[in-house]
């Protein structure tokens, strides 16, 4: 479903590399969770992959598309929530959902039944006719997430998504996610929140300093530590050597 | 279809149309408060405009004379299209490349020309509104003069609608090609600015070039062009053909017009067709990774020891973050430099089309040298008015501006620094009197004067702008075009700052005339500067504390 090769970034001719030959598969049906340092190279690949940034070498293959040959077949088959929720804030909620009914071409009635639901999931559901301005840091993650709920894709591609959500909201689209893998879709998140994928990810990847240097089920990256206990030992372990 | 959706998004978003609607409904105070700002906006340019209308009239009068009242409506069509072509070049830069959803509608399903069309359409309908101020008092003068028909008022304001469109296009494809080259090197805000200026620069040549009358052919040409129905006409569009359409189409009458219409008609139509062609093949290119920030090479500890070991003062610490900021932002260094950059462009223009500066040297030389310095003084402040440093400098900091409420700093402190920094922009234009000072022969000491009294003239403008700015910030803008140029506070601060150098004038002026002397003159002035910027600045430091901390983003 997801096909990175080869994939390379790089900044002061070639100095800097923020990605570097970065190989990676994931399934369809499967949440693969993206882990690193900061500055490790995962907001550079992830953008790369929804084609905010163009790589210096190697392809992304999303449900079959080449983001370089076919762009458009990938965002229309893909959702992104970016690292930090900036959006339109003189609109208000529910202008910027019926925007993102509008561009992913979302019918009318299936709109009107998933968007309450979805507001209801996130507890917006009383604000979604306010101003998106008057949001709090928390209730602008939600308006993105239900944004990039709200037309199913196959692929959802999520830039840190729980942070700034409360607990349930948190657990809410944690379940979401979840159902929507078990229904064949493909989730490809990053997080610094190991617990979160520790518990919901079918299988992770650990970035540092530009390369993949872990990759596998929580089980096969204990194989590759020492330390077997939790996801946080395995982590810091990796990305210390 | 997708180019629709998405163009009535951004009419609601940088239009406010969402927000004002919500006004009304949730909170009728403030929808009041903004459609009362929007009045005072108009209120506040319309004495400018009374006199617009006025001198449009008795040109209409001597162009009738002449039998070529045509040249109203050519004359004002050329003036709009070149503002559009100059001014939209900054709009287009940060519309196109720098604003805030564009991380958002990349990744969505939209071709590039999507983007890029209802971009376009939003920096049309602000050029539209740009050039209303001097577009339709031409249309109302020829219109009722001339006894127009319904036909004349239909076609003009389709016109008015068109008119930004050819150069706008113009424009925009420029930057299309400007960006995507820039975003193949490492240095892209150096070459962004490189590339605005040399294009401000090679339309300025191009213009005189196309208008200049062959020298020693003057009366034969004059005589030319007088013989002609549409001499005046032609000569003015020249510097700008289709407005020759244009004036015609509105002019001409009968089925001239028609097919005049239809000219200019077809000419917008493929000007906006290019565009979405180049747009979709290189609108990405300029774009995509165009934000990227090159890392630098990690410093050694001594380095890092070396910069960090010398502090600033407060106020120099703001001085220096406010133009940092600036050389990093080529929107901002633009704008700010535009007006300075511009003169010795227009200076050095005579120079190379074979005019030469001497009559207007002969003419300053006529005026005595004390008066000559102040006159530099009041360029230094003048370019401190037009420059939007002060009267964006809160705007500016937009979301970032928690930092300054919770920093140790005063505001007092934070406001010298903007003063200050105001100051080193106003400074700015020191070469273009120093060149004054080599051409006019100025002693040392008459320049030092100069400079001196350009720094005490500037003040009046920086502190009040700063005053109005800090009244009312913009802080929620999305890109940085927004700062400055559909900024409010830009366009008060120049009234209010105009308005101060017209008392200051009018002192200058009675005291000269009752004395015949300088000194009088000097102290007027220079004085009455002093007074005035100590009066806005007592208001501001007084009201400042309390502004910082009511100001919620």
């Amino acid at each position: 479903m997801i096909e990175i090769a080869n994939l390379s970034k790089s900044y002061l001719k070639g100095a800097v590399k923020a990605v570097d030959n970065l190989n990676l598969k994931v399934k369809a049906g499967e949440i693969f969770g993206f882990l690193g340092p900061n500055g490790a190279g995962k907001t550079t690949t992830i953008k790369m992959m929804v084609g905010l940034l163009k790589p210096d070498s190697g392809s992304i293959t999303i449900n079959g598309f080449d983001i370089s040959e076919q762009p458009l077949a990938v965002k229309n088959s893909i959702s992104y929530v970016p690292e930090s929720p900036e959006i339109y804030e003189k609109l208000t909620g529910i202008e910027y959902l019926n925007f993102l009914g509008d561009v992913y071409s979302v019918p009318g009635a299936a709109r009107k039944e998933k968007i309450p639901a979805l507001l209801d999931l996130f507890g917006l559901s009383g604000v979604v006719g306010d101003l998106i301005q008057s949001y709090s840091h928390g209730m602008r993650q939600k308006i993105v997430l239900v944004g990039a709920l709200l037309h199913e894709p196959e692929v959802y591609i999520l830039d840190e998504p729980m942070v700034g959500l409360d607990p349930r909201s948190s657990n809410n689209l944690k379940n979401y996610l979840r159902e929507s893998c078990d229904r064949g879709k493909t989730v490809f998140f990053s997080t610094h929140i190991l617990e979160v994928a520790e518990r919901l990810c079918d299988r992770i990847g650990i970035i540092h300093q530009g390369r993949l240097i872990a990759c596998g089920t929580l089980e096969e990256l204990r194989g590759l530590a020492e330390s077997k206990e939790t996801l946080e030992h395995i982590f810091l372990e990796l990305t210390e050597k | 279809m997708k180019m629709l959706i998405l163009l009535g998004l951004q009419l609601k978003v940088n239009f406010g149309i969402s927000a004002l609607r919500w006004y009304l409904k949730n909170d009728p105070k403030r929808f009041l408060g903004s459609v009362g700002l929007a009045v005072l906006v108009i209120v506040s340019l319309s004495p400018i405009l009374f006199v617009y209308a006025q001198m449009m009239q008795s040109a209409y009068v001597i162009a009738a004379g002449l039998g070529q009242p045509g040249i109203i409506l050519a004359s004002t069509v050329v003036l709009s299209s070149l503002m559009v072509l100059v001014f939209s070049l900054t709009y287009v830069m940060s519309v196109f490349y720098f604003s805030r959803d564009l991380s958002l509608l990349v990744p969505l399903p939209l071709l590039p020309r999507d983007i890029l069309g209802a971009k376009f359409f939003v920096v049309l309908i602000l050029d539209i509104l740009t050039i209303a101020p001097f577009y339709l008092p031409s249309l109302l003068v020829f219109g009722v003069n001339s006894g127009a028909g319904l036909l004349y008022w239909v076609a003009g304001i389709f016109i008015f609608l068109l008119v930004p469109v050819v150069p706008l296009a113009l424009s925009s494809i420029f930057m299309l090609c400007l960006m995507s080259l820039v975003n193949l090197s490492r240095k892209k805000d150096t070459l962004q600015l490189i590339g605005l200026f040399l294009f401000l620069g090679a339309l300025l040549f191009l213009n005189v070039y196309l208008t200049s009358i062959p020298a020693g052919e003057e009366t034969d040409f004059l005589e030319r062009i007088l013989a002609d129905e549409q001499g005046l006409v032609r000569l003015t569009a020249r510097a700008y053909p289709p407005a020759l359409f244009a004036a015609r189409a509105l002019s001409a009458g009968g089925g001239e017009s028609l097919l005049n219409f239809l000219y200019f008609l077809g000419m917008s139509a493929a000007g906006l067709a290019l565009l979405l062609l180049v747009g979709q093949m290189i609108f990405y290119r300029g774009l995509v990774g165009g934000s990227e920030v090159q890392q630098g090479r990690a410093l050694s500890r001594e380095e890092l020891a070396g910069i960090t070991a010398g502090a600033l003062s407060p106020v120099w610490a703001i001085a220096l973050r406010e133009i940092k900021y600036l050389v990093r932002t080529p929107i901002y260094l633009f704008n700010s430099l535009a007006m300075v950059a511009v003169i010795p462009i227009v200076l050095a223009i005579p120079l190379f089309t074979g005019g030469g500066l001497a009559p207007l040297l002969e003419l300053l030389h006529t005026v005595p040298k004390a008066i000559q310095a102040l006159g530099g003084a009041a360029f230094m402040g003048l370019m401190a008015l037009f420059a939007p440093a002060a009267s964006s400098s809160f705007s500016r900091e937009g979301r970032l501006f928690w930092i300054s409420q919770v920093i140790p700093v005063s505001p007092e402190q934070q406001i010298r620094g903007k003063v200050l920094y105001s100051l080193i922009i106003a400074f700015l234009s020191v070469p273009v009197v120093a060149l004054a000072a080599f051409w006019l022969s100025w002693s040392i000491s008459q320049f030092l004067i100069a400079v001196l009294g350009g720094v005490i003239l500037s003040l009046p403008a920086i502190i009040s702008n700063l005053l109005i700015d800090l009244l009312r910030p913009y802080l929620t803008w999305d890109n940085p075009q927004k700062a400055i140029k559909q900024n409010i506070n830009v366009i008060f601060g120049m009234v209010v700052g105009g308005a101060l150098y017209y008392l200051l004038y009018l002192a200058g002026r009675h005291a000269y005339l009752a004395t015949g002397a300088a000194l009088p003159l000097y102290l007027v002035v220079l004085g009455g500067a002093a007074v005035l910027s100590a009066l806005c600045y007592g208001i501001l430091v007084k009201i400042a504390p309390a502004r910082y901390r009511e100001i919620a983003i």
